[in-house]
């Protein structure tokens, strides 16, 4: 991979990594990681009302593995089901990242994806919020 | 004989109304699975839109094979999958000593006290996937040669529970979290595909000391292709050797067991 241009094979692999490449990707890896807070707070506040939610935790996980892009690329997808799997927030967690870093989605794409990811922690991040206001006004401490 | 029986049917009264009283729960674990049964059939629907074989496997093939896993993966998270979760937790705060005392075996009471009434209910969905993955394959089975392949796939399941424990058992001596379940779940992915997919050497780790295939994968196989006496001595050989290992390996363990009152 060179410092500062683009690599056509780099471990046999076709790709084209560029330092902004390599910098678009850590910054989808970086809400990723944000996003992926927000879904976890929002599953575990749920548990105001259940009394586990260790099983949508797991669920969260099957999700993101086939939605996102970690069983299988998004691409090998029909083209109906990639036009709905763009507008998910499980995208920004395998699939965009890599095909940034690799260099088949340019700026634009990556942009696009981008504000959808932060949209979605928005949404996620009012959901938790309004869970977090309705589950301490059910909430009953023991010993208070 | 009997007052195992007796005992496990007091297991299941208890696991069923139990499992009303957390009915939120219950439900969010049949959504659960079944969203993983959701994900097996996509996975292969999309894999076969861009292939004719998989393995060696057509579609209704790899379709009679993501059914089987689940029905081998109900069985298991039904009868063992909670006693399992628990264990290593028994293990580590000195809590084992409750049931060692007890007057049957240690071993049959951990495995198989908490019946998980969610997971029976994905057992039935599971079962159901199976009838109609078999029911449309264009070649039809003789009857027995489907009371063999249901067996296998119980086999499986209690083969499935043998090499996790296997897996778990080490928690005695590590005092981990989990023994080395981790490790366990790493290993199953590789029971998830049809075992053909692998060659060389990791074929053969699937089919020997690390049985993945057994669980479902091998009886399919065999469902397909024939159910040969050396193919069955084989499947037979390998479940009574993981299960002769496990029961053996957890003497040793509980023998080195360490209780909280010692």
């Amino acid at each position: 991979m060179g410092g500062k241009g683009s690599s056509d094979l780099w471990l046999g692999l076709d790709m084209h990594v560029t330092v902004a490449s390599v910098a678009m990707a850590l910054s989808c890896v970086v809400v990723a990681s944000f996003l992926y807070f927000l879904i976890d707070l929002v599953i575990h506040l749920i548990a105001f009302w259940a009394d586990n939610v260790w099983s949508l935790d797991v669920g969260k996980w099957f999700l993101i593995s086939i939605l996102g892009g970690y069983m299988l690329p998004l691409s090998v997808f029909p083209a109906w089901a990639q036009r709905v799997l763009e507008l998910l927030p499980f995208r920004v967690f395998f699939d965009l990242p890599v095909r940034v870093f690799l260099g088949e989605l340019g700026p634009l794409e990556w942009a696009r994806g981008m504000g959808l990811a932060l949209g979605w922690c928005i949404t996620f991040a009012a959901v938790g919020r309004l869970l977090w206001w309705r589950g301490r006004l059910q909430y009953t401490g023991v010993g208070i | 004989m009997w007052r195992y029986l007796r005992l496990y049917l007091s297991f299941l009264r208890f696991s069923f109304s139990r499992a009303m009283e957390f009915r939120v729960d219950f439900f969010f674990r049949v959504g659960m699975d079944t969203i993983w049964y959701a994900i097996h059939l996509t996975l292969f629907t999309v894999i076969f839109r861009h292939t004719g074989l998989l393995g060696g496997w057509d579609f209704d093939q790899c379709l009679i094979f993501a059914a089987s896993l689940f029905v081998a993966d109900a069985i298991q998270m039904t009868v063992f999958s909670n006693n399992m979760w628990w264990l290593p937790i028994y293990v580590n705060k000195g809590d084992l000593d409750y049931y060692l005392v007890r007057p049957v075996s240690s071993l049959f009471f951990l495995s198989v006290r908490d019946f998980a009434a969610n997971s029976f209910l994905n057992l039935v969905l599971a079962t159901g996937i199976l009838i109609w993955a078999l029911a449309r394959y264009p070649e039809p089975f003789a009857a027995g040669a489907i009371v063999v392949f249901l067996l296998l796939l119980l086999a499986g399941a209690l083969l499935s529970y043998a090499v996790q424990m296997i897996f778990i058992i080490p928690v005695f001596w590590l005092q981990s979290r989990a023994g080395l379940r981790e490790i366990s779940w790493s290993f199953s992915r590789f029971g998830s595909r049809p075992h053909r997919i692998y060659t060389g050497w990791v074929r053969r780790v699937l089919l020997s000391v690390l049985p993945y295939a057994f669980i479902a994968s091998y009886p399919v196989h065999m469902l397909l292709e024939g159910m040969t006496g050396m193919r069955l001595l084989h499947t037979f050989a390998i479940v009574l050797g993981a299960m002769t290992f496990m029961i053996w390996f957890w003497g040793r363990a509980v023998r080195s067991y360490a209780s909280a009152s010692s």
